[in-house]
C-alpha cells in the first residue's frame, strides 16, 4: 500500500464525515448580516449621544463640588501599549477626562478620533473599546505572537483590581472575534513619581515603563531609553528569556533584510513594504522580515542581538536599480518539469518507475515553478528558477529507502560507499574535517573553548551530512555540514538557557545523580521495574546548559522516553508513544 | 441555497482567492463555495486538534463564520488555504486553553466518529487508525497533507515546526498506518 493509497483513504474518510452544516452556516451568516448593521447603527447613535451627554455636563458644569470631584478630578490612568501607546486620565465616575498618545503611533492610532478630544466624557470600557478596535485595524495585533498590555494606576486597590479586570474581559472580548490570538498583559499599579518621570523622559506610558523595568531587572547592563523603543511584544518575549542582551529592533532587521537582499524601500518604488514579526522567544530569537519587492514576497530571519542574516536570499536585485524584473517566467512549465526530471534522474538512478500525478505550477511570489510528481511510491517535491531552470531545492519522503548509516564515522578523506550498491555514492571528508568546518563557521580558531562537543553522521535529505553540536562559553550550537565538501549547510546558535555556574559542562558536575538513579527514577515514574521492560538504554548528555539523562524503554507495544536532570534526578520530559 | 451534499475536490490557489474576496464583499455563493472546497481540511484540522467529532464539527462551523467575518483582512499572498487553516488553528487554541485541555484521549474516546456516515468500512477504519495510533503531531501532519493539498513545508510553517520534523513525523506517522492497514 502505497502512501498516496492511504492518502486517498483519508481524504475520502474525511470528506464523509466532514460536517454538512451548510444550511445551518449560511442561516446564520443572514442573521450576522442584520446584526453587523445593526451594530454600526447603534454605535452611531452612542456616539451622538456621547456628544450631547458632554455638551449637557458643560451646562450642568456648575452644580457643586462633589459633582466636579466625581467626573473631572483624575483617579486612574490607564494605558494601552502594543507599540502605540495610549494613555487615559479617568475620574472616580469611570469617564474619560483625557485622552492622548505618547507616542507617534499613538497619536496616529487616536488621529481619526480627533486626537483623543472625541473621548473625553465618554465611560472607560467605551473609550478602551474605541482604542483597542482601531490598533486592531491598524493591523498592530495581526501576528499570533503580538500582545497588548493594559495598565491600570490607582491608589485605591479594590477599585484598580476592578477596572484592571473589567478591562481585560473587554480587549478579550474584542480581540475573540477578531482573526488572531494575540496575547493580553495586564498589570495594577499604584502612583510612582519615579516611574512616571522615566516614563516621560521616553515618551512611553507609567504601564509600559513598568515593564521596561521588569526587563532592567533581570539585566542591569540594558538600557532604559532603547529598550522603551521596543514593542510589548518584543518586551514580554525578553522577559521569558532572560533578557540576555539588546534587541536590535524591528526596524535595524528590517534595515539589514534590505541591505542583504540589495533593496532599499526609500529609494526604490519596486519595494512596496516590509513586514517585521520578531521572535524572540524561538529557540533562535530573531526577526520575521517579509519583504515584497517588485510584486513578489521574500522572508528573511535576522538575529534578534546580532543583526546576522540567518535565512533568505540575497542579491534579490537584478539588472539596474530601479528596473523592473520580467514580468513572467523565461521557462515554460514543461521546461520546468524537465530541469526537475533531469536533475532527479542524476540523483536517483535507481529509482526507475513512471512518474505519477505530475504538477508544475509557478509561485509568483517566490519567481520559482513547484514541481511535484510520484515515483515508486515516493513524492518528490522541487523548486525551480523561473529564469534559469536551476533546481534550487529537492523535497523527498524517498528518505525511509535509504540505507541506515553506520554509527562510527569513516574515516578521514576515505570516501565512502554506502551499504547497498543501489545508493549513489558519495564522498567524505570526515568527521575531524566536518568539525574544524563547524568550528570555523562558529568563528573559533580551535576547540580549545569547546567545553562539549557531539558529532553526528548520517543521511538528510538523500545526502551524507554531519550533525555537530556543541556548547563554548554560554552558547549552544548547532551545525550541519555537507559531508562531501565541508560546507556548511546550518547554523544555529542559542544561549544556554540553564548556566552551572560558568561550569565545565562535559568534566562532570558536583550534584550528579549518576545513571543508575536516573533509570530507576523514570522506571518507578512508569509504575515498572527493570524486569518487566526490554530495550532499556540510559544515555547522558549536555542540554541547554546542563547535564541531563535520556532514558528509554519498552514495555507492552509502548515506548518510554525520559529526560532527567543529572543535578537533581528531576524527571524534565516523559513521553509515551506506540511502539513503530 | 441548494442543499450542501455535493463534495468538491480542493481547489487552486487562485480560485479560493476569489471566493474570498466575494465572500468579502458578502457573497453568500461564494462563501457557500467557499465552504464546499475547504470543509474537509477545515474539519480534519480541528478534528486532529481536539479529537472530539462534536467539538470538530462546531469549531468548523465558528471557523466559517470568522472566515465571513474577516474575509476582507486577506491579504492575498498566494496561500489563501493557508490563511483559512491559520484562522481555524486559532480558533481550536482558544477554545482549548479556555475548555484548559488538550487532546490526549484514550482509544475508546477516539471512537467518536459519527456513525451516521456514508463511510466506508475501510475508510473507517483508516481515519480510526489516524486517529487513535497516531500522537498528536503527527495525526496533525498526516490530516493536514491528505485534505488539505498543503505542501509538508507549508504545514510546517502553519504549525510553527521546523521542515525537517514535519517530514519525519510524516514518515513515522506513514508507516504506522501502513503496518496497521496492511495487518488487517
Amino acid at each position: 500500500m502505497t502512501d498516496r493509497d492511504i492518502e486517498q483513504r483519508l481524504r475520502s474518510a474525511i470528506d464523509n464525515t466532514a460536517p454538512m452544516g451548510l444550511d445551518r452556516l449560511l442561516s446564520d451568516v443572514d442573521i450576522r448580516k442584520g446584526e453587523k448593521t445593526m451594530t454600526n447603527e447603534k454605535r452611531t447613535r452612542r456616539w451622538i449621544g456621547l456628544a450631547a451627554a458632554c455638551l449637557a455636563l458643560v451646562l450642568l458644569a456648575g452644580f457643586g463640588g462633589f459633582y466636579y470631584g466625581h467626573n473631572y478630578t483624575v483617579a486612574t490612568t490607564v494605558s494601552l501599549d502594543v507599540n502605540p501607546s495610549v494613555q487615559m486620565e479617568v475620574s472616580r465616575a469611570e469617564k474619560v477626562i483625557s485622552c492622548a498618545g505618547l507616542n507617534d503611533e499613538g497619536r496616529e492610532i487616536l488621529a481619526s478620533m480627533n486626537g483623543g478630544a472625541d473621548l473625553k466624557g465618554a465611560k472607560l470600557n467605551v473609550a478602551v473599546n474605541a482604542v483597542v478596535e482601531a490598533i486592531v485595524n491598524a493591523g498592530y495585533l495581526d501576528s499570533l505572537s503580538s500582545a497588548i498590555l493594559i495598565s491600570v494606576e490607582d491608589n485605591d486597590l479594590a477599585r484598580g483590581e476592578r477596572l484592571q479586570a473589567q478591562l481585560v474581559a473587554e480587549v478579550d472580548g474584542i480581540l475573540q472575534t477578531a482573526a488572531n490570538s494575540a496575547g493580553v498583559l495586564s498589570q495594577y499599579m499604584t502612583a510612582d513619581k519615579d516611574l512616571q518621570a522615566q516614563a516621560q523622559s521616553s515618551s512611553i506610558s507609567n504601564g509600559k515603563a513598568a515593564l521596561v523595568n521588569q526587563v532592567v531587572a533581570l539585566n542591569l547592563s540594558l538600557d532604559f531609553a532603547k529598550l522603551a523603543e521596543l514593542s510589548v511584544e518584543e518586551l514580554r518575549d525578553l522577559i521569558r528569556i532572560g533578557a540576555p542582551a539588546m534587541p536590535i529592533g524591528k526596524d535595524a532587521a528590517a534595515l539589514a533584510a534590505e541591505e542583504y537582499a540589495g533593496v532599499n524601500v526609500l529609494d526604490s518604488y519596486l519595494a512596496q513594504y516590509t513586514e517585521v514579526d520578531p521572535e524572540l522567544d524561538d529557540l533562535t530569537p530573531h526577526y520575521d522580515v517579509e519583504l515584497n519587492y517588485n510584486g513578489r514576497e521574500y522572508d528573511y530571519e535576522i538575529d534578534a542581538f546580532t543583526g546576522e542574516v540567518l535565512r533568505g536570499l540575497s542579491r534579490i536585485v537584478v539588472g539596474n536599480p530601479g528596473e523592473p524584473l520580467p514580468e513572467g517566467p523565461a521557462l515554460t512549465a514543461d521546461e520546468a518539469f524537465n530541469a526537475a526530471a533531469a536533475y532527479f534522474a542524476a540523483n536517483h538512478p535507481e529509482l526507475t518507475g513512471n512518474f505519477l500525478n505530475i504538477k508544475t505550477e509557478y509561485d509568483r511570489d517566490d519567481g520559482h515553478y513547484d514541481v511535484e510528481f510520484w515515483c515508486s511510491g515516493c513524492e518528490f517535491d522541487y523548486d525551480v528558477d523561473g529564469q534559469t531552470g536551476a533546481v534550487l531545492r529537492e523535497e523527498t519522503d524517498y528518505l525511509c529507502t535509504l540505507p541506515t548509516v553506520p554509527d562510527t564515522p569513516a574515516p578521514e578523506t576515505t570516501p565512502t560507499t554506502p551499504t547497498t550498491p543501489s545508493t549513489p555514492a558519495q564522498t567524505d571528508i570526515g568527521a575531524d574535517a566536518a568539525k574544524a568546518a563547524a568550528l570555523a563557521r562558529a568563528g573559533l580558531a580551535d576547540d580549545s573553548s569547546v567545553t562539549w562537543l557531539k558529532c553526528q553522521r548520517e543521511y538528510d535529505d538523500g545526502r551524507l551530512e554531519y550533525e555537530i553540536e556543541f556548547y563554548a562559553g554560554t552558547t549552544e550550537y548547532d551545525v550541519t555540514v555537507l559531508a562531501a565538501d565541508g560546507t556548511v549547510l546550518k547554523y544555529e546558535t542559542e544561549r544556554a538557557k540553564y548556566s552551572s555556574g560558568g561550569g565545565n559542562a562535559g568534566s562532570g558536575q558536583s550534584g550528579d545523580v549518576g545513571a543508575d538513579a536516573a533509570r530507576t527514577a523514570a522506571l518507578a515514574h512508569a509504575g515498572l521495574t527493570e524486569s518487566q521492560v526490554t530495550r532499556l538504554k540510559c544515555e547522558r548528555d549536555y542540554d541547554d546548559g546542563r547535564i541531563e539523562y535520556e532514558v528509554s524503554f519498552k514495555y507492552n507495544g509502548y515506548e518510554y522516553e525520559y529526560k532527567l536532570d543529572a543535578a537533581t534526578g528531576s524527571i524534565l520530559e516523559h513521553e509515551r508513544d506506540w511502539d513503530d | 441555497m441548494e442543499s450542501e451534499e455535493i463534495i468538491a475536490s480542493p481547489a487552486p490557489a487562485a480560485e479560493l482567492e476569489r471566493l474570498l474576496k466575494e465572500t468579502a464583499g458578502g457573497g453568500m455563493d461564494a462563501l457557500a463555495e467557499l465552504y464546499r472546497r475547504t470543509r474537509g481540511a477545515v474539519y480534519a484540522l480541528a478534528l486532529s486538534m481536539t479529537g472530539d467529532a462534536y467539538m470538530a464539527e462546531e469549531l468548523c462551523h465558528d471557523a466559517y463564520l470568522r472566515i465571513w467575518d474577516y474575509a476582507g483582512s486577506y491579504r492575498a499572498k498566494g496561500s489563501p488555504m493557508a490563511w483559512i487553516l491559520a484562522v481555524t488553528r486559532n480558533l481550536c487554541l482558544m477554545e482549548l486553553r479556555k475548555a484548559k485541555r488538550t487532546a490526549h484521549l484514550t482509544d475508546e474516546e477516539w471512537n467518536a466518529i459519527p456513525a451516521d456516515t456514508d463511510v466506508s468500512a475501510e475508510d473507517r477504519a483508516a481515519l480510526q487508525t489516524a486517529l487513535s495510533r497516531l500522537n498528536a503531531g503527527e495525526r496533525q501532519i498526516v490530516l493536514l497533507h491528505a485534505s488539505s493539498g498543503l505542501r509538508h513545508r507549508e504545514i510546517a510553517k502553519l504549525l510553527g515546526l521546523p521542515l525537517g520534523t514535519v517530514l519525519s513525523k510524516y514518515r513515522r506517522a506513514m508507516t504506522k498506518l501502513r503496518e496497521t492497514m496492511e495487518g488487517e
